[in-house]
Order: structure tokens, then sequence, then C-alpha cells
């Protein structure tokens, strides 16, 4: 599978300040999901107008679908559709207009505009609010009808900046579906850059985590794991009176320890059955992306 | 070759859309040029016709410098002339100056304080082309409303000059003010507007900017009631070229700063 993101020594400096972005690269392939979290101010977004052609890198490159966007941000556009917070629509014109309207400022003809942006508005569960002004949208609707826009010209790559935050949960299981869809279908390669890695991890196959403008770290939530040092929980759940050596008690019977990999968990088990334990319940605990995100970035990160 | 692309006629479509659904832009395309054009000539011409035909002293030197044609007027008439001249043409340049810098205002400071510009941005459309179709936008905009005001004006003027029995007011001096001077006035207060943006001026610090070129062009109008000069043609052409000259390092400077690194970005402080 070919990388449609490709970054490489991504550096970003800004005149009498600190470095903003140093030394990023990660790539995305067709198809995938990629979420680079970091907390505020990490240089998420950063990145993410660098890869559009809205910045241009102060050193590295970067790629969408072979294009260098700070070389030929019109050419990268066609190809990649963007959301950030700060690329708002207009208040003034409907749902529909805004669509027909960025549409048309990609080349394409009145009807077709109109044909695509009916589509994407029944996808993202907006058709009935298609004539109503931008300015009496939610938040969550704005969120959806920005990311139709960013739909609109069938772009291979979307680059996505904090596309959760303000949505409900049905907003969200709405913007899920139609990015694995998407993805499934259309092969797109999505970014997802944002401060909540639950949301993201749903979608995601391999995350960045991103403080300060430096990779912590970059890899599938297994590797991330153990570079981070955590260990999977092997929880059993053991007959009322009874006690596991080497384990943790928990609550309602419950006994958890640790173990580096889960092809430790067949061997935990047959010993503790081998020692005459009675096994109600056994499970694996792996540490959620949240969790493995808080060891890197500490608690400050995530704060919603 | 087409002049506009249609991805660019669609921006100047969303223009004049956007800066009609903006009170401040609809008011002064509106109510200003009533009142310039038709309500206050009105008011001067009520005045000029009631008033007494005696001459006086201060007036005498006023109309001193009046050219031949208006030495055999009488005292209405040559008040009338005064006032065409010397007045009207301030309260007449107001509408150029204050549609251009209100509709450019709202289509370049506003659009990227609204956050509009970055998805501008985000389109195959290169910067540059998106500055000529706001550009071409604010400054048709801006000229169809200063025609229509220019129209109106005309009609009313010309209505005073049929009650007073004197000839057609435009002479010389009106057509170098409608034809070059305004289209040089409309270019001005555009790219002075939008290059104010480039700086980094809100929507309200772009339109203030209008002053700049409002003050000297009503200074030269209402110096000529001092009587020490006329603005006659050549003076208003060679203040036209000047504008003109403006006109053209100021729509370099600004099509220059008109990059997405420039004006979306603000490092955090």
């Amino acid at each position: 599978m070919d990388s449609l993101i490709c970054t490489a020594g991504l550096v970003k400096t800004y005149k009498g300040q600190d470095v903003a972005v140093n030394g990023v690269s990660f790539e995305v392939k067709a198809g995938s999901a990629y979420g680079l979290l970091g907390p505020a101010g990490a240089g998420k977004t950063t990145v993410v107008m660098m890869l559009s052609g809205l910045l241009r890198p102060t050193k590295g490159s970067c790629r969408v679908c072979g294009v260098s966007s700070p070389d030929e941000p019109a050419k990268a556009h066609r190809l990649c559709g963007t959301v950030t917070e700060s690329a708002r629509m207009y208040g003034h014109m409907t749902g529909m207009q805004n669509l027909v309207f960025f549409g048309q400022a990609f080349g394409m003809g009145q009807e077709q505009c109109r044909e695509r942006a009916a589509l994407l508005l029944k996808r993202l569960d907006l058709w009935d609010a298609r004539g109503v002004k931008l300015g009496a949208y939610s938040t969550g609707m704005a969120k959806r009808l920005s990311l139709a826009r960013a739909l609109m010209h069938c772009p291979k790559v979307l680059l996505l900046d904090e596309p959760y935050s303000g949505l409900d949960a049905e907003s969200e299981s709405v913007v899920d579906e139609t990015l694995s869809s998407l993805m499934r279908n259309e092969g797109t390669a999505v970014l997802i850059c944002t401060h909540q890695p639950e949301c993201a991890e749903s979608l995601c196959g391999s995350f960045g985590i991103l403080n300060k403008g430096t990779l912590l770290a970059d890899g599938d939530t297994e590797s991330l794991r153990v570079s981070a040092g955590m260990k999977i929980g092997a929880a059993v759940r053991l007959a009322e009176n009874d006690t596991a050596e080497g384990f943790e008690r928990c609550s309602g019977g419950w006994w958890r320890t640790g173990i580096a990999d889960e092809k430790e968990m067949p061997a935990a088990i047959s010993k503790l059955v081998a020692g005459g334990h009675k096994i109600f319940e056994a499970k694996l605990e792996k540490p959620a992306v949240r969790d493995i995100y808080k060891q890197y970035v500490g608690n400050g990160g995530g704060k919603k | 070759m087409k002049f506009l692309t249609p991805s660019e006629n669609a921006v100047v479509k969303k223009d004049y859309n956007e800066a009609w659904s903006s009170m401040t832009v609809r008011v002064f395309s509106t109510v200003l040029p009533a009142f310039t054009a038709v309500v206050l000539p009105i008011i001067f011409f009520i005045i000029i016709y009631n008033i007494s035909d005696t001459d006086t002293a201060a007036f005498r030197q006023i109309t001193k410098l009046l050219p031949e044609s208006a030495a055999a007027f009488g005292v209405k008439q040559k008040i009338f002339y005064c006032t065409v001249n010397f007045i009207f043409p301030i309260f007449f340049l107001l509408v150029p100056i204050m549609v251009a810098s209100a509709v450019s205002a709202c289509c370049f400071a506003g659009e990227n304080e609204r956050g509009t510009l970055e998805t501008l941005f985000l389109t195959p459309l290169k910067p540059k082309r998106i500055f000529k179709a706001k550009f071409l936008g604010c400054i048709s905009f801006a000229a169809i409303v200063t025609a229509l005001s220019f129209a109106a004006f005309s009609i009313t003027v010309s209505i005073g000059d049929i009650l007073l029995s004197m000839p057609f007011f435009i002479d010389w001096n009106w057509l170098i003010i409608f034809f070059i001077l305004t289209p040089a006035i409309l270019l001005f207060c555009t790219a002075l507007t939008a290059a104010a943006m480039c700086r980094g001026k809100g929507c309200f610090k772009s339109m203030q900017m209008s002053g700049y070129i409002a003050t000297p062009l009503i200074l030269l109008f209402l110096l000529q009631f001092t009587g020490l000069f006329v603005a006659g043609a050549r003076t208003l052409l060679i203040a036209s070229l000047a504008v003109a000259l403006a006109d053209a390092a100021l729509v370099v400077a600004a099509e220059k700063s008109f990059v997405p690194q420039k004006l979306l970005f603000k490092p955090v402080k």
C-alpha cells in the first residue's frame, strides 16, 4: 500500500519564538487512519497547516499523494480535504449554498455540486437543515457541514484537525461511520489530529503522540504500549474466599496482575488452575490509547 | 480567453451576496447615495431658489474665480453653479469612497476575521486568483452603486438647471471627476483597505483608512471657498493621476501580501 500522507523531518520555527514543530515524521497509507494525539499547543494544527500547504515548513518535507504541499499547494488542495477549527464557512449562506459554492471553487459544475452536496448532506444527517442558514446551525452541525465541504471534491486524503471537538455522541458516530466508509470503500487516507484519544481510537490503526512540537512515539496501540513500558492486565475472577498468589485483589472477587505480553495469559491461567484455583472468568485488560497517551504526555494531556 | 474562470466568478457572486448581507454595506450603498445624490441637492436647491438676489462683497470675491461662461449668470445661478461645482463633488465622491471602503472591508478583512478566508485558501484557487476575484468584485460593486448614484445626481441637478434656466451642469471638470478621478478613487479605496487587511488591520480599522483619501479631497474642494483658487480640469486631472499612481503601488503591495502564511497565521504570544 502506498503512503498518501508523508512527512519527513518536518520543522516549523517562528521568528523569535520556540520551535512549533520539531522533526516530525510519519506516514499514512491509503485506506487507513492515523491519529496525531497531543495537548493544546503541541503543534498538531501547525502540522495540518503545513500538510495543507497553508504554511511553509522551515525544514523537512510534507507530501500529499506524492505532491509537495508547500511547493504545489493548489495541486495538493485538489487531492486533500482539510477541516480545521479556524476554517469556517459562510454564515449568511445555507448549508446547501455553502457546499455548492465550495464545489464551484473546486471547478465543479452547478448541477454536479448540487448532486454531490445532496449526497453528503444526507450521509452526514444534515439533509433536513439544508435550507437553514449556517448561522443557525449548532456547533456539531457546523462541524459536520465542514466535513461535507472537505468531501465535496472526493479527496483521496482527509486532514482533520480536532474533528470531534464540540460534537455530541450521535454526531461523533455519524462522523465515524462516514470516515470508516470512505476508508473502506474509497481507500481514503485520514489524518486525525485530536486531544481526545478515545474519540480517535475506533478509527485509527496507528497513532503519533506529539508534545511541544516533538513526536514522542509513533506506531500502533501495541507498540506504543510496549514503548511506554505499560503492562497488560491479566484479570481472573475466583471463588469468594480464594486467594491468588502474585495477583492484586480487586473488587467483586477479581484478581489482577501485570503481564508483558498477551502470550503470557494462557500460562498464568494454567498456573492458577494447576494450583487448584477455580477460575470463573478471565480477561485481558489492555491499556486504552488514552492511558498510553497519558503515560507519555502526563495527566494534563487530553483534558477536554 | 475568459476574464474570470467559473471558480473566480463564484467568488465574485459570493462576495456580492456577502457584501449585500452586511448592514453597513447596505446603508452605504442605498441611504448614502440617496442622501448625497438626491436629498442634499434638493435641499440646497430649495434654499438657493428662495434666496434674495442681493449680491454681497464676500460672494463677489468667490465669483471672480468663476469661468467666463458663468460671468453672465444672476446671483441665484452663480450660487447654484458654485454649489454644483464646489460642494456637490465632495458629496458625490463620498459615495465611491465609502462604498468601496465598506465593501472591501467586508470582503477582505471581514472574511479574514470570520475565518472564511482560510477555507477559501483551502480550495485550488491560488491566492493571486482569489485576490483578483475579490478585488474585481469589490470594485464592480462600488462602481455600480457609484454609477447609479451619479445618474440620480445628474437627474436631480439637471432639474435644478432647468428651473434656474442654466446650461447642463456637466463640463470638463465633471467628466474628469466621473471618468478618471472616481475610478482612481475606487481602486485606491479598495486597494488601501485590502492592503490594510494584509497588514493585520481588522474590518473596522480597514474601513477607517478611507479617511486618508476623503480628507485631502474634501479639502481640495472646500479650499475653493477661500476664493484663492478653483480646482479646474487640469488640477483635477493631476489629482486623479496622482491617485492612479498610488493605486498601482497599493495594488501590487496588497497582492504581494495576500498569502495564507501572512494572513492566517498569528504566532502565539
